[in-house]
């Protein structure tokens, strides 16, 4: 299985060396080498607090942020994210509906141009945080490229973990560090301007 | 008549008299004092050990009541158990050059060295010196340790001014505290000690005797001890090199090594210094088995932010400074020394006073996480050590092959095949292993000592002391 290379990374210090950056904890092990991903803390909150509310209903949304490069480490960094409130969920399963896209269509050009939409993120009450067969075939036709992530979430164990591709294979799922910003709004702006619409 | 065993229990000072009623064993009167102390029994295991009270020797806990030797047994605080768990944590600190074997159920001690020593053997038409990498003592820890200080058995062949094949030895310089005392006595300290005498950068060679007091028996090779004095820097640096060798993580960045897990403990900001602590280093300090000890890695830096990766924790002395391959020190948690490395980019590592969290300090600023990471490389090499090893399932020689006639004769068993090699061309001197035609060896080109090419490979040069290519003189550590 071959991903195709349709973005290129845009160059932007790691978290690690930005000092705006704070409170950096991880959740769960970080795996190395693979494109590493970088959460809001609001984001992650959100996604937990979200999946708690819906549960045994799986919930979901797609990742908004940019795809970065410092020196030899390729990361991914998700500042903002879009729920999804219409269409059907079950305790093992969520649609996405054409109209959810066109939301993300429009809330992705008018507020958030030049970011990518980097994966989707769903929950997984009690199913763990590793792809389910539906959610590798989802990943595979949506979201092949190399900067893409899938987030997954457990409410009952309250974990988070994502895969992404490596050397054309979705890698096994790991944790991710989670961040705070001293200036979340001007981050977005400079992810934004990295990535000219 | 029933037996009956007078028990002595030396952490509290009380003695009672055990009247086994069966086959009851050692593990059953470990029960029994847990019992009398009213202590849970789960606390006390591998804390509390059972030794002769007459010999001091271990008792194993499945040994019964009836085939005890004497009428008396002890009941202490498991020092031998905890002497294993330290050499243990050593072991993997010294990154598969160090093993070592508790023999039975004593308190003997087989420790395996595999960094390089001298030792003398016969050349074409002299005796030379060579770097051997296989060497052996014995260490046994006495019926009162750690009031009294182990014994050690030099059990190999070794040219140093301090040591000797068959004799006790004990590392120049080396005090072993009082119990009492704020340092507390280790075998680590110990076990480290003996590894910087064996390589060198230990040596009382008697240049000062008498100026200090020492005894004059303290030098028991003459021929060594002007040797060393001769050349007592290169062996310092040979030394240094073969202990404090930085580890191979080739300065790359630990979160693009390839398939390796981080843990990040606590938080990090952007713009400080990041700490890897590799598993087995993060387990010797959490360990408290070191009072104080170097912290041998690398140091790295990207976007002008510092990043430190910690291989292992070895056993510090502290009068001989720092090594080059120091990234900083493990603050003693009991001996109160403070260790100041005299650089800003220095790390201190040490544990909280509950003994609960890892603390860190960059030069004067305190941290607040730090990632644990993989084993290290040298964790995943195993060990160096020179094996004995049988093939069963590959024979040596290929069914139908000949063997060459008068070289090998093989026998074969319903599992495998046994080639018993009867020629060979000499011994290597590095590892003692058999120059055959099994693996590539070859005379050093600038002085004809043979040695396999892996040994050349590990040492980095010729084992032959005198040889230009010997790391001892190149300076190719």
């Amino acid at each position: 299985m071959r991903t195709v290379q349709t973005r290129k990374p845009v160059e932007y210090p790691l978290p690690f060396s930005d000092e705006r950056f704070y409170e950096i904890e991880a959740e769960g092990d970080i795996g190395s080498d693979r494109l590493l991903l970088f959460m809001s803390r609001d984001v992650h909150e959100f996604i937990r607090s979200h999946s708690k509310e819906n549960e045994p209903k799986e919930v979901g949304g797609v990742l908004l942020g940019q795809y970065c490069i410092d020196q030899d480490t390729r990361y991914v960094i998700v500042p903002t994210a879009i729920a999804c409130d219409i269409g059907s969920a079950t305790p093992a399963s969520i649609d996405f509906p054409p109209e959810f896209w066109q939301r993300v269509e429009e809330v992705h050009n008018d507020e958030y141009p030049g970011l990518l939409r980097i994966g989707p993120f769903h929950s997984h009450p009690g199913y763990g945080v590793n792809p389910s067969a539906t959610d590798r075939s989802t990943i595979l036709a949506a979201f092949s490229h190399p900067h893409h992530v899938s987030l997954i979430h457990d409410p009952h164990e309250d974990r988070s973990g994502y895969t992404c591709w490596r050397d054309g294979e979705l890698a096994p799922a790991s944790g991710f560090p989670i961040y705070r910003h001293r200036e979340p709004e001007t981050l977005v702006k400079e992810l934004m301007d990295l990535r000219p619409a | 008549m029933p037996k009956r065993i007078l028990v002595r229990d030396d952490r509290t000072d009380r003695t009672f008299e055990w009247r086994p009623s069966g086959n009851e064993t050692a593990a059953d009167l470990l029960i029994l004092i847990a019992e009398a102390e009213g202590s849970p029994l789960d606390g006390l295991m591998g804390k509390l050990e059972l030794v002769d009270g007459l010999n001091g020797q271990p008792i194993a806990p499945g040994t019964t009541a009836d085939t005890l030797r004497g009428d008396r047994v002890t009941a202490r605080t498991g020092f031998v158990c905890d002497a294993e768990a330290q050499l243990a944590i050593l072991r993997e600190q010294y990154g598969g050059r160090f093993d070592f074997h508790r023999l039975g159920e004593s308190a003997s001690f087989l420790l395996d060295f595999g960094f390089g020593g001298l030792i003398e053997c016969n050349g074409t038409n002299e005796r030379l010196v060579v770097v051997s990498g296989h060497h052996q003592a014995l260490m046994y820890l006495p019926s009162d340790f750690p009031r009294q200080r182990p014994t050690v058995t030099w059990l190999t062949a070794i040219f140093h001014p301090n040591l000797q094949a068959q004799c006790q030895v004990w590392p120049p310089g080396l005090v072993w505290p009082e119990p009492e005392r704020e340092q507390a006595p280790s075998v680590t300290a110990l076990v480290g000690a003996l590894t910087e005498t064996l390589v060198g950068m230990r040596a009382d060679t008697g240049r000062l005797s008498g100026l200090l007091g020492r005894p004059a028996n303290s030098v028991g090779n003459k021929r060594a001890s002007s040797w060393f004095r001769k050349y007592r820097e290169e062996i310092a640096t040979f030394g240094e090199s073969q202990l404090f060798c930085a580890p191979s993580l080739g300065g790359e960045f630990p979160l693009d090594l390839p398939d390796a897990d981080w843990r990040l403990t606590g938080h990090v900001t952007g713009g400080e210094p990041l700490i890897f602590l590799s598993a087995a280093a993060a387990k010797a300090v959490r360990s408290r088995t070191f009072g104080s000890g170097w912290l041998v890695g690398t140091r790295n830096s990207r976007q002008g932010t510092d990043w430190i990766y910690v291989d292992r924790v070895l056993p510090a002395d502290f009068r001989r400074g720092r090594p080059a391959s120091a990234v900083g020190a493990l603050h003693g948690t009991e001996d109160g020394q403070a260790i100041e490395m005299g650089d800003a980019r220095s790390l201190y590592v040490g544990l909280s006073p509950d003994g609960t969290a890892v603390s860190l300090r960059y030069g004067e600023r305190d941290l607040s996480g730090h990632f644990v990471g993989p084993l290290g490389p040298s964790d995943t090499e195993g060990s160096l050590l020179p094996k004995i090893r049988v093939e069963t399932e590959q024979p040596l020689i290929a069914e139908g092959e000949q063997s060459e006639p008068g070289t090998m004769s093989a026998a074969k068993t319903g599992s495998g095949e046994l080639v018993a090699i009867e020629s060979t061309e000499g011994e290597c001197p590095y590892c003692s292993g058999p120059l055959t035609g099994h693996e590539e060896w070859h005379n050093c080109p600038g002085c004809g000592v043979p040695a396999h090419g892996g040994c050349r490979e590990r040492l980095s040069g010729c084992p032959n002391a005198a040889c230009q290519q010997s790391p001892i003189n190149s300076g190719q550590h």
